[in-house]
């Protein structure tokens, strides 16, 4: 597309998302879509299911512009009681406790609040920026991607992680195979075959990752702040200061940037998502910081960088959706629905003929994105106040939303079930000296980890070469090998100056 | 065994209707039939769609939501709710024991709960509902990736023959019709349906994009779903599974293409096995009216949808004769009950590896606490775990409180409600922490569970126990 035209479409979209009843509409998804990521277990792609019958009646444009709204809202608002009270507001959400909540007991809620808000912005913008600048050929690049690709991916996310070992190996490596044995529960998509289940009817459909962060996060730590003996419940966390000073705006610049591209490459692929998307994030700032030692007490990198790369998955599994018609996510594939009962069928033609709704609609993610930074800066403030509710009170509320958003996801007292389930093993584990974040990380690359490797070879009749006669594939799975060497070597030198 | 925990949201909620829960056995719901003649619907009407969002099913509950409302067919409201997973067999459970007698609530299910619930051996089969009507027919395609060398269906089928483990077909999950149809293929060329390789996707985007990307050999998926791509140019379409030629009559018939396979994907509603006649009348008649109104002909135009519209006793006996003809051909098939189809890596093969790595490990922590200096404890773990061990020790008796007073809530959640439970959880939970503010506490859990009380039930609409 040459630049003229871009002017002239992207001209036509703002004059659209600017006109005030759109802009209504765009305010009203980014509020609905900050409270809907607030609240735990509820995602984008419920909110969005649950909105529908009530813009049948609105011209499509109008819809549209709510529910992008909805969709990045959530993401900038699944992090704060991810940051403030550990309970990721959905799956998306989970990366951000692994260093905002350290970093909110450490005073620092207020910082962690804007770092993030910042990325998000950073993040989303970009996306938008790329979804609007080259959907069509980003999304021919997609479809290079196939099983074996994916699985190399996985893979990779996997090796990046492995960072989160801590101090003991074999310690993270057992919360991992407990995390990669969960997210087999259920029915084999590939054979029908029912697995782990032991005949509860509940189990069949397998462990939603929704549930796994709620229980393994919010309700680990609220049973562990019942459990652990304080001075008084009255006791509240520290609240320092709002704003990040110069050396944290240093700090978090470039993962904000790297996060971004991870985020925007893995959001396009539409196998992969904004959930892998923050966990290799996380991987890679864990690996180029400076400051490794860190991480887990409240390193702002690691909060940075995922948050940056979820704002831009999210955008990025619109490219897809707009330029071919194929939805990347959740959250798109019930936008695809709402499109198509509108009579419209996403894709290069619509881009075309129904510019008004296209151009409209990106354009008013750009609003989307200076709304959400507009509302979520000013409101640090007062989500710190959260801060100061007494601890007793605080875990009551933890565990009186872990349970309500459970319930919500699917209406089935079940699935709260096994959310407390679930909190009850992180703390018998973590009373035990395993790390929680890998079991997370095993529920949530397990499935297609598994999925993509007996994919491929159902592909290739059982043929491991497939892996290494794919170009793709073959690239990354030499930067595995490349990284596992640095890391081999590094160990190695470490060591022998430890002898010398 | 149904775990009956659960109670749904959208429980169209009769003061006499409640979930009851006796020793881990479901009891139906007690309700009388007090719903008069002629005075159906009372209250809000819900369709159930027992997948997520966004797929077939969900696409023509939201459809018929929209036909109806905009029309103003029924008097009273009408939402949508998602219960997916297992291939809707957990849907299937949810209406066949907790909404056994339900007239408010319909089912919107298909062609491929009918082959998973075989598949997996499901206690429940769609039999078991009251099959109101049969709405649409869907016909499948089998596509190639655009730059594919097979320009027929014959083509693919001759290269078939000559090398099956040349050629991976890929559609929607194990046991579904995609899955049926391709083993179909395979018998009317001649071969046995278990050299069939198989490859699943979970639907929607990535087994689009997976045929796009040219990632496998063909693909079988709706025609409803593929049409606008191969419109795009982005596929090609080489047969349907239809009795004849469907649309503008460009693409052939798997019988054309000289295979005796015809195999119609289906989708329509079923009501609670125990819902009173009239309501059942009642709905037939909207039903009947619905599917009278413009827009849905004209979105199953769109949709490339086919009007497939059974209702009653034909429907029901339509039902069986699929089950049973389902039934048969995913024995032959060897697909579900257990076997794993004709795939190189079992269902059981990852889940060992993990169980080898588990069980390496633990090993490994052993060796680590064996090297333990006399005298040194196991620090505890956490996100916040610093170089002092991560924390005072918690106590095991506050966190047995901790762990028996959750399920106590949730039972209470059951049985009282939320607006009584609520407030009482979170005062005992400031109680077992000892607060000292506890004049304060009192009207901070009521004021909490009626905020969280209104932002669920009124704001989101999502209804609570």
């Amino acid at each position: 597309m040459d630049l003229s035209s871009l002017i002239d479409n992207m001209s036509t979209g703002f004059s659209v998302a600017l006109s005030p009843d759109k802009l209504i509409f765009g305010l009203l998804g980014v509020v609905i879509g900050t409270a809907v990521g607030v609240l735990p277990g509820l995602g984008p792609s419920v909110a969005i299911a649950l909105l529908l019958p009530l813009t049948f009646g609105l011209d499509p444009t109008s819809a549209f512009i709510l529910f992008g709204g909805i969709y990045y809202g959530t993401m900038y608002g699944g992090s704060t009681t991810s940051i403030l009270i550990n309970t990721p507001g959905d799956a998306a959400a989970s990366v951000s406790t692994f260093e905002g909540y350290p970093m909110a007991r450490r005073g620092l809620g207020g910082v962690a609040l804007a770092t993030s808000a910042i990325g998000s912005f950073i993040g989303g913008t970009f996306a938008t920026f790329m979804l609007m600048l080259a959907a069509s050929s980003l999304a021919a690049v997609t479809l290079w991607f196939g099983p074996p690709e994916y699985f190399a991916m996985m893979l990779l996310a996997l090796a990046m992680v492995t960072g989160m070992a801590g101090k003991s190996l074999p310690r993270a490596l057992f919360a991992l195979s407990l995390g990669l044995g969960l997210a087999m529960v259920g029915i084999d998509m590939q054979t029908g075959a029912n697995r782990l289940t032991f005949g509860v009817q509940e189990l069949y459909g397998g462990i939603d990752v929704a549930l796994g962060a709620v229980g393994l996060f919010a309700v680990g730590e609220a049973l562990w702040l019942i459990a652990a003996p304080l001075d008084s419940a009255s006791e509240r966390l520290p609240t320092n200061r709002l704003w990040l000073t110069m050396d944290e705006w240093r700090r978090s610049a470039v993962p904000w940037l790297r996060g971004t591209v991870v985020g925007f490459c893995s959001g396009l692929l539409p196998g992969t998502g904004a959930t892998f998307a923050t966990f290799l994030s996380y991987g890679v700032e864990r690996r180029f910081s400076k400051h490794p030692e860190q991480f887990g007490k409240g390193a702002i990198e690691g909060l940075a960088g995922p948050e940056a790369a979820n704002n831009a998955a999210a955008g990025a599994s619109m490219v897809p959706l707009l330029a071919l018609g194929i939805p990347g996510s959740a959250t798109t594939a019930i936008m695809l629905v709402a499109f198509q009962l509108y009579g419209l069928q996403p894709g290069p033609t619509l881009m075309e003929t129904n510019k008004d709704l296209v151009w409209g609609l990106i354009a008013s993610l750009y609003v989307a994105n200076v709304l959400l930074v507009i509302l979520n800066l000013p409101l640090v403030g007062l989500w710190v106040q959260l801060l100061r509710i007494p601890k007793g009170l605080m875990t009551a509320i933890i565990l009186v939303f872990s349970t309500v958003g459970a319930y919500s996801l699917q209406g089935s007292l079940g699935d709260v079930v096994i959310v407390w389930l679930l909190g009850v093993a992180a703390f018998l584990l973590r009373r035990f000296g395993f790390p929680i974040a890998p079991v997370l990380l095993g529920l949530v690359l397990g499935p297609m980890l598994e999925q993509d490797l007996r994919r491929s070879l159902a592909i290739s009749s059982g043929d491991f070469g497939i892996f290494l006669t794919r170009p793709i594939a073959l690239a990354i799975f030499a930067l595995i090998a490349g990284l596992a060497v640095y890391r081999l070597a590094s160990l190695l030198r470490a060591r022998r100056a430890a002898a010398a | 065994m149904d775990l009956t925990l659960h109670a749904n949201r959208n429980q169209p909620a009769t003061p006499d209707r409640r979930a009851v829960v006796a020793g881990g056995l479901a009891l139906a719901a007690l309700s009388g039939p007090a719903v008069a003649a002629g005075e159906f619907p009372q209250r809000p009407l819900s369709l159930l769609v027992p997948a997520n969002p966004g797929g077939g099913w969900d696409q023509l509950a939201r459809l018929m939501q929209q036909v109806i409302t905009a029309g103003k067919l029924s008097p009273r409201p009408i939402d949508v709710f998602n219960k997916g997973g297992a291939g809707g067999a957990i849907g299937l459970a949810d209406l066949v024991t907790r909404r056994h007698d339900d007239p408010y609530t319909l089912m919107v299910a298909g062609s491929v709960m009918v082959g998973s619930t075989i598949s997996q051996d499901s206690p429940f089969k769609v039999s078991q509902t009251r099959p109101l009507a049969r709405l649409i027919l869907e016909d499948l395609v089998v596509a190639v990736p655009t730059n594919s060398p097979f320009q027929t269906m014959a083509a693919l089928v001759a290269a078939f023959r000559r090398d099956p483990a040349a050629i991976a077909w890929s559609g929607g999950s194990a046991g579904g019709v995609d899955h049926i149809l391709a083993g179909l293929i395979a018998e009317a060329a001649g071969l046995g349906p278990d050299v069939v390789r198989y490859v699943a996707f979970s639907g929607g985007g990535e087994a689009s994009a997976a045929i796009m990307g040219g990632q496998v050999t063909a693909a079988i998926a709706g025609l409803g779903e593929w049409k606008p791509l191969a419109d795009a140019g982005h596929i090609r379409l080489l047969a349907t599974g239809s009795p004849q030629r469907v649309g503008d009559g460009t693409v052939p018939t798997l019988r054309e293409a000289g295979l005796d396979v015809v195999l119609q994907n289906w989708r329509g509603v079923f009501a609670a096995p125990g819902a009173p006649d009239d309501a059942l009348r009642w709905w037939s008649d909207l039903l009947d009216r619905m599917r009278r109104e413009p827009a849905w002909q004209q979105f199953l135009r769109n949709k490339g949808w086919a009007d497939g519209y059974m209702p009653g006793e034909d429907f029901a006996r339509f039902i069986r004769a699929e089950e049973a003809k389902t039934g048969t051909v995913l024995a032959r098939l060897g697909i579900g009950g257990g076997g794993g189809g004709n795939s190189p890596v079992g269902p059981w093969a990852v889940p060992q590896g993990v169980g080898v790595l588990a069980a390496a490990s633990l090993a490994g922590v052993a060796w680590e606490t064996r090297r333990l200096r006399p005298g040194q404890a196991v620090a505890p773990a956490g996100l916040e775990d610093d170089d002092e061990g991560g924390g005072p020790l918690p106590l095991w008796g506050r966190f047995g409180a901790g762990a028996a007073i959750v399920p106590l809530y949730i039972g209470a959640l059951n049985f009282v409600g939320f607006a009584v439970a609520t407030p009482i959880f979170i005062l005992a939970i400031c109680l077992l922490m000892r607060s000292t503010t506890l004049k304060w506490d009192i009207p901070a859990a009521i004021g909490i569970s009626a905020a969280v009380w209104l932002l669920f039930t009124r704001l989101l609409d999502i209804a609570l126990p």
